[in-house]
């Protein structure tokens, strides 16, 4: 166990410095010159050589590669620059909205669990009849309704036609994000329950299942105790991708609900052309989303001691 | 051992005419469940208008026409007009060609380098393969759109970037699908015999391997196809993909977004092309799959 958490931390050393690799990559490759934003954010008329002045001082002239590691070193003190928008450094701000999101999304993970797992599991369980096409039904329409639509409607109906929650969440109250979790979640239902649908069918068709129903075994117990533990073990991984998707997710979300998260501050940060607050904000969310992988992969690995890992190629 | 019917199908296959063919085309088709025929007509017809959409609509997608601003749903606007007077209906059918078409592409595309990539890693093996996965493990650390905002967000908002940004998330599914296929077939008796015979890697790869994964690889992009249509459309939704006055679903309801507590319409018929459209290449897409399934016992 301890070798193993050993090579996983190796192993994310590159997938960490890639990460940091390619957002500074594409930061380098934006079009716009970084000097000269900053003049205009300063409401300084840019002259030539005032521009020069400040390229040399932000070190715009260094070689590709000594820029990235002045900005890394930085960047591993929690320096990410300063947001010309919000007019404050990168770091405070994606601090000051990284609950909302993380809210956002976590709740959005719970109620795509409580509801998706149970619904999968009965599919599987109940294959061929009225429930299991109910419920493939509903994975359709889940897999198929983009996720702004909804928001749209269901702010169409539950609060400018009904008027019972509000439209524009507030992020200081609980009630506000009702809807916003409805909308992130829904479309992520219908992936979990195929998932879970289909880790369980092929659990049961397992011929120890024949071994545990010969042998007298309650159907109740086989189920319960052999098929959803044995299935729904690999199933742990899932839950650190489906974060993956509520932070994608939470982009269009927060946009329709105008929820003052990291998503809607990324697109602003876009549209204001904020390069800064667009990397800081890039790193962060992959460097986060990468160790609740490992996080959930240790886990994983904890419950299943049989766990081996994959094959290797090459033709020998 | 040999039944008789295979038999009969091994010896029938020697000669086939194009009779034959269009006969077992229609007992196949005749064979394959409800769910499968409607979603493929449904498929064909969204392609088709998407072909001639543009010919057949009753307005100008783009004419403005200020006096039938927020018209409601009547005879003559089916759908409505928004803000500036622009017929929802035409816009919405003409809107069908983008989606699909761009949605094929930013399927089809990373398909193919997806599998060159994933090809190459198993079958090469060795540090080739460790530094490709590698690079794949890298892309994939992003979380699905975060890394298509962060390009559409650096090269600046359109239809090409947003392509570029969804090519850069979806090649890692097919180059790993790949990689998965080549490996279970790698040391498989044609191959070996293959090999052994001295066939040329490329040989192997392109004419013994490629013929078996194809099937797998075409259904994996299909059941994709409705996936990328909603990521496409919620980039033009946020305003990062395809630009303002094309008629496209997604920026049509970002558009219609601010005169929605009036004009509800606005947001109701884009929003339901995008949802029935995915949802019949879902449907569509499950059904190739669940063929293959059903198939895979035979054709290995």
């Amino acid at each position: 166990m301890k070798r193993y958490i050993l090579r996983r931390i190796v192993q994310l050393i590159p997938v960490l410095v890639g990460i940091t690799l390619v957002s500074f990559t594409l930061m380098y490759l934006s079009p716009s010159d970084p000097a000269l934003m900053m003049l205009n954010a300063q409401g300084v008329a840019p002259t030539q050589e005032l521009l020069d002045q400040t390229r040399q001082e932000m070190g715009l002239n260094q070689p590709f590669f000594s820029r990235y590691i002045s900005w890394i070193t930085s960047a591993m003190q929690g320096d990410f620059g300063y947001s010309y928008t919000y007019s404050s450094p990168v770091s405070t701000v994606i601090a000051q909205r990284f609950p909302t999101t993380f809210i956002l999304s976590i709740a959005s993970l719970i109620v795509v669990i409580v509801v998706a797992v149970p619904l999968g599991i009965a599919a599987a369980l109940h294959k061929g009849g009225i429930t299991s096409a109910i419920i493939h039904f509903f994975e359709f329409f889940s897999l198929s309704m983009p996720t702004f639509w909804l928001g749209l409607l269901l702010i169409y109906i539950f609060a400018l036609t009904l008027g019972w929650l509000p439209a524009i969440s507030n992020s200081t109250k609980a009630i506000g994000f009702i809807l916003p979790v409805v909308a992130l979640s829904f479309s992520y239902i219908g992936r979990l329950i195929g998932q879970v649908n289909v880790d369980v069918t092929e659990e049961l068709d397992k011929p120890y299942i024949v071994g545990l129903r010969s042998r007298g075994i309650p159907r109740r117990q086989i189920i319960w105790h052999h098929v959803v533990r044995n299935a729904l073990l690999p199933s742990i991984t899932v839950v650190g991708l489906a974060l993956g998707a509520m932070l994608s997710g939470s982009v269009t979300t927060e946009m329709v609900f105008s929820l003052q998260g990291l998503g809607y501050m990324s697109i602003q940060a876009i549209t204001g052309r904020d390069y800064a607050l667009v990397q800081g904000y890039v790193v962060i969310t992959a460097f986060f989303f990468v160790m609740v992988n490992l996080a959930v992969d240790l886990i994983y690995h904890a419950c299943d001691p049989q766990l081996r890992v994959g094959a290797k190629g090459g033709v020998r | 051992m040999i039944s008789a019917s295979h038999e009969k199908a091994y010896t029938s296959s020697c000669q086939v005419t194009w009779l034959d063919r269009l006969r077992t085309l229609y007992q196949n088709l005749i064979a394959t469940p409800i769910t499968f025929k409607i979603s493929l007509i449904a498929v064909l017809a969204i392609v088709a208008i998407g072909i001639i959409g543009p010919f057949i609509v009753p307005f100008d997608p783009y004419a403005t026409d200020y006096a039938a601003s927020l018209a409601a749903p009547n005879a003559v606007h089916w759908f409505g007009c928004d803000a500036m007077g622009r017929d929802v209906f035409s816009r919405v059918i003409c809107g069908t060609r983008i989606s699909v078409f761009l949605s094929l592409a930013a399927v089809a595309i990373p398909l193919v380098i997806g599998a060159i990539v994933g090809a190459v890693a198993a079958y090469a093996g060795g540090w080739i393969d460790e530094v490709l996965m590698r690079i794949a493990d890298i892309f994939q650390a992003f979380p699905e759109i975060i890394l298509g905002v962060a390009i559409v967000g650096v090269l600046g908002p359109g239809l090409a970037n947003a392509l570029f940004a969804v090519v850069a998330v979806m090649w890692i599914r097919y180059a790993r699908l790949m990689r998965s296929l080549v490996l279970r077939l790698l040391h498989a008796d044609f191959i070996e015999t293959a090999r052994m015979s001295g066939a040329s890697h490329r040989q192997i790869l392109v004419h013994h391997m490629l013929p078996h994964l194809v099937p797998q690889l075409l259904v994996m992009g299909t059941l994709d196809i409705g996936f990328v249509m909603l990521t496409l459309a919620s980039f033009s939704f946020l305003g990062l993909g395809i630009q303002a006055p094309t008629a496209e679903w997604g920026s049509m309801l970002n558009d219609g977004r601010l005169y929605f507590a009036s004009s509800p319409y606005l947001m109701v018929f884009p929003g339901c092309a995008i949802f029935i459209t995915v949802l019949v290449f879902n449907v569509f897409g499950n059904c190739l799959s669940d063929r293959l399934e059903r198939r895979k016992g035979i054709s290995w």
